[in-house]
């Protein structure tokens, strides 16, 4: 299965995590960290890209140790075939689920702010179509739509969220750690950031198919960094901007920001689509590496080789997903609880397997 | 050939044009006027939201008439053959309706309007003194919710009747709203009025710890607007207002450039008067606590120029000194009146609160916490502003 061209360079490993970490969440992720954590929600960001930051060397440990498999490998020859494929079974339920629902989300910010008139199931299908497409593709296509994209949903963001400078007030970030702190309030808060970028467990499925596994932690660490930057940067500029009391009011804290910027000089004056457009990027990419392990999982538990067919059953299944929720309000309460209780765990996921794997003398390549 | 099909669907799906209105099918909104309606006017009321009589109300008088300034691209010829004197007035349709909220009178207004309303290019929204007083909190809901209204618009308050703001055609812009709205953009620019649109206005009024205000206008011979001050809140209420010559101040206190605003200074022993003009504002406002009362001090630096002399010709170095110190005192005497205006009316737009909140955690947790405490704490505070005003330069003119 490992054709000689299937080879993802460290570069390329770095970008796929970057546009997996921006993506449907970008928009509305300030409202519930800064819901959490009041005026240190920076901070509380910052706490959060570190908890996250653990899991991802976790995945970058295990990938050292076993070079030659998949998450789903591992998991078969570390916790024995039963077992790993239950975990396996359940990780790829977890993606399942969260990819319907951000696909749910991705339409519902669509349709609440560019295109109202315009069913939501239209916006929901096309989506569905642009990621179960692609996702069949080989791995190292996977890389190279993600390395295609990145630039694409950086640069706008930096551009059109940078003006925004001259509206921040000092006194909307200080105290830096709030000003009522709770031990609770400011770890949800932490939390919603670490659910919504710990999405790059997908690295695990594309680690095996790089030129050195060995070395995957350059790519991956760089990655990571680059955008935790930006989730830092973009929530800090909102929480600067906008202040708690006004983020709490509204759903997509980011939109309105790039609502509010005009570029000196008048040049464009809704800049906001130009956000939209990168947002649009980000969230076709994210939806990509979620549906790509969700396909490659199926695939390697009950060992399958036919991508494509995988895909297209799956899709219909998604749609279903997407349009479960009733409204706007459950589909965030499902967003959260297969977050919380999904992703978050997944993080931690990675250290049992290793410890598993070492009382048990397991390595690489021992399938 | 087997892919025809499949391209055919990609094609009507990908297209994107579900919500397709040219623009000729856009009734653009340009200018809204909120006024409060009168039981005559609410005669007119149709039945659109809601059974005549049956809205599931609160007070009686809630009514509201609102005016909408419509511009139909192609139905109505915009263009430069307006001139001759015959002003903008008829490039634009200025239209009036009642209702009980924002919404149910926007309701009304699409009920007799063949294209479909649209928001994203209001410029300005007028809103009276009396809805002001009343709390604006209710008519920015609709705003704020519709994700068509830019954030970047201008919401002012005429002193009487603001749907007569919409009825002003100057002559020499095509669309009336955008001459009003770019007079307020460009006395941002001209340092004449502080950044506090739509947008700002809202944080304003969520944050606690600071009032919000906006720019408050005044028709002139009902073809132009003039900026005569801004008006301030208390809460979501507006409480009092202040004279352009008080923006200056305000910006000076703020530190907010560019400076814009020329001042009138005469020496006590001379028949000279001098005007000058500040070029750079700077600030620093310092929040401490003493003896657990908060204490405000604002430093002020103004960097201006001397514009006019007149009556006299004896610019010198000597006298420049003396200007400044006179102009010093003139600053602070205007400035002490302004900010105790303001705190006797319990109006925080200096945002001393929320300064005080962010660098005196403690005290804020345990003494103010709500907005109602803190403008009690605001209005016995002790604000000291110092001036500092630098005269850097005199024109062409040597003396």
């Amino acid at each position: 299965m490992n054709k000689p061209s299937d080879k993802v360079t460290n570069l390329q490993l770095a970008f796929i995590i970057i546009s997996t970490m921006l993506g449907v969440s970008m928009l509305g992720l300030t409202h519930f960290t800064v819901r959490g954590a009041g005026n240190a929600a920076p901070f509380a960001s910052l706490v959060g890209i570190f908890i996250a930051f653990i899991g991802l060397m976790g995945y970058v440990l295990i990938g050292r140790r076993f070079t030659k498999d998949t998450l789903v490998g591992y998991n078969e020859s570390i916790l024995g075939k039963p077992i790993g494929r239950l975990c396996s079974f359940l990780i790829v339920i977890v993606f399942l689920a969260l990819t319907g629902l951000e696909t749910r989300q991705f339409a519902e910010a669509v349709q609440g702010s560019i295109l109202p008139n315009t069913p939501m199931h239209i916006s929901i299908i096309a989506m569905i179509l642009l990621f179960a497409t692609t996702s069949f593709q080989r791995v190292d296509t996977f890389a190279s739509i993600h390395f295609f994209y990145v630039p694409l949903i950086l640069i706008p963001i930096i551009i059109v969220v940078a003006p925004a400078f001259r509206d921040i007030e000092i006194y909307h970030m200080t105290p830096i750690l709030g000003n009522d702190p709770t031990w609770g309030g400011f770890m949800n808060g932490a939390l919603a950031v670490t659910q919504a970028i710990g999405n790059f467990v997908v690295i695990a499925m594309v680690i095996p198919f790089m030129k050195y596994p060995k070395k995957s932690w350059k790519g991956a660490v760089g990655g990571f960094w680059i955008a935790g930057f930006i989730v830092i940067f973009m929530t800090t500029m909102t929480v600067a901007v906008f202040g708690e009391n006004e983020i709490k009011k509204m759903y997509w804290p980011l939109l309105n920001l790039g609502r509010m910027i005009t570029i000196p000089g008048e040049v464009l004056s809704r800049i906001d689509a130009v956000l939209l457009v990168s947002w649009v990027y980000g969230v076709f990419t994210t939806l990509l590496s979620y549906y790509f392990l969700v396909v490659r999982g199926v695939c390697g538990i009950f060992r399958f080789h036919h991508y494509r067919v995988v895909s297209l059953i799956t899709a219909p299944i998604i749609y279903g997903i997407a349009i479960f929720p009733r409204d706007i309000y459950t589909l965030y309460d499902y967003i959260r609880m297969f977050s919380s209780y999904g992703v978050v765990p997944l993080l931690v996921y990675p250290f049992f397997l290793l410890c598993i794997s070492i009382i048990r003398k397991k390595k690489g390549g021992s399938v | 050939m087997k892919r025809i099909p499949l391209l055919f669907g990609i094609l009507l799906v990908l297209s994107g044009c579900w919500d397709r209105y040219e623009l000729e099918e856009r009734a653009n909104l340009l200018g809204l006027a909120i006024d409060v309606a009168t039981e005559e006017d609410m005669e007119k009321e149709p039945s659109v939201t809601h059974k005549n009589g049956e809205f599931p109300d609160r007070e009686e008088d809630d009514y509201i008439k609102l005016t909408a300034q419509i511009s139909l691209p192609g139905k109505i010829k915009l263009g430069p053959e307006g001139g001759g004197g015959e002003g903008s007035k008829k490039n634009a349709w200025v239209l009036e309706t009642v209702g009980h909220t924002i919404k149910d009178a926007m309701a009304n207004l699409q009920q007799q309007l063949a294209e479909k309303l649209y928001l994203g290019h209001v410029q300005i929204i007028v809103i009276s003194e009396e809805i002001a007083e009343k709390g604006v909190t209710e008519i920015n809901d609709f705003l704020r919710r519709n994700p068509e209204v830019r954030r970047t618009s201008w919401m002012v308050i005429n002193g009487g009747d603001a749907k007569e703001v919409l009825e002003a055609a100057p002559p020499v812009e095509s669309v009336p709203s955008l001459y009003l709205s770019n007079t307020l953009d460009n006395a941002v620019r001209q340092g004449k009025l502080p950044r506090e649109y739509l947008g700002k206005f809202w944080i304003d009024l969520a944050d606690i710890g600071i009032d919000p205000m906006i720019p408050s206008i005044k028709v002139e011979d009902k073809d132009r607007i003039l900026v005569d001050g801004m008006n301030y809140f208390k809460g979501d209420r507006m409480v009092g207002k202040f004279s352009p010559i008080e923006i200056g101040v305000y910006m000076s206190v703020m530190g907010e450039n560019q400076g814009g605003y020329s001042y009138a200074v005469k020496l006590p022993e001379e028949e000279g008067i001098y005007m000058i003009k500040a070029t750079e504002r700077d600030s620093k406002i310092m929040t401490e606590l003493k003896n657990g009362e908060p204490r405000a001090s604002i430093d002020i630096t103004i960097d201006s120029i001397i514009e006019e002399e007149t009556k006299t010709e004896n610019l010198n170095q000597n006298t420049v000194r003396k200007i400044e110190q006179e102009a010093e005192e003139k600053a602070k005497k205007l400035g002490d009146e302004f900010v105790k205006n303001l705190q006797e009316d319990g109006s925080d737009v200096f945002g001393l609160g929320a300064r005080i909140r962010a660098k005196h955690k403690n005290y804020w947790n345990e003494e103010i916490k709500t907005n109602d405490k803190w403008t009690e704490t605001y209005k016995e505070m002790d604000i000291k502003v110092t001036y500092n005003i630098n005269i850097k330069r005199t024109g062409m003119e040597w003396k």
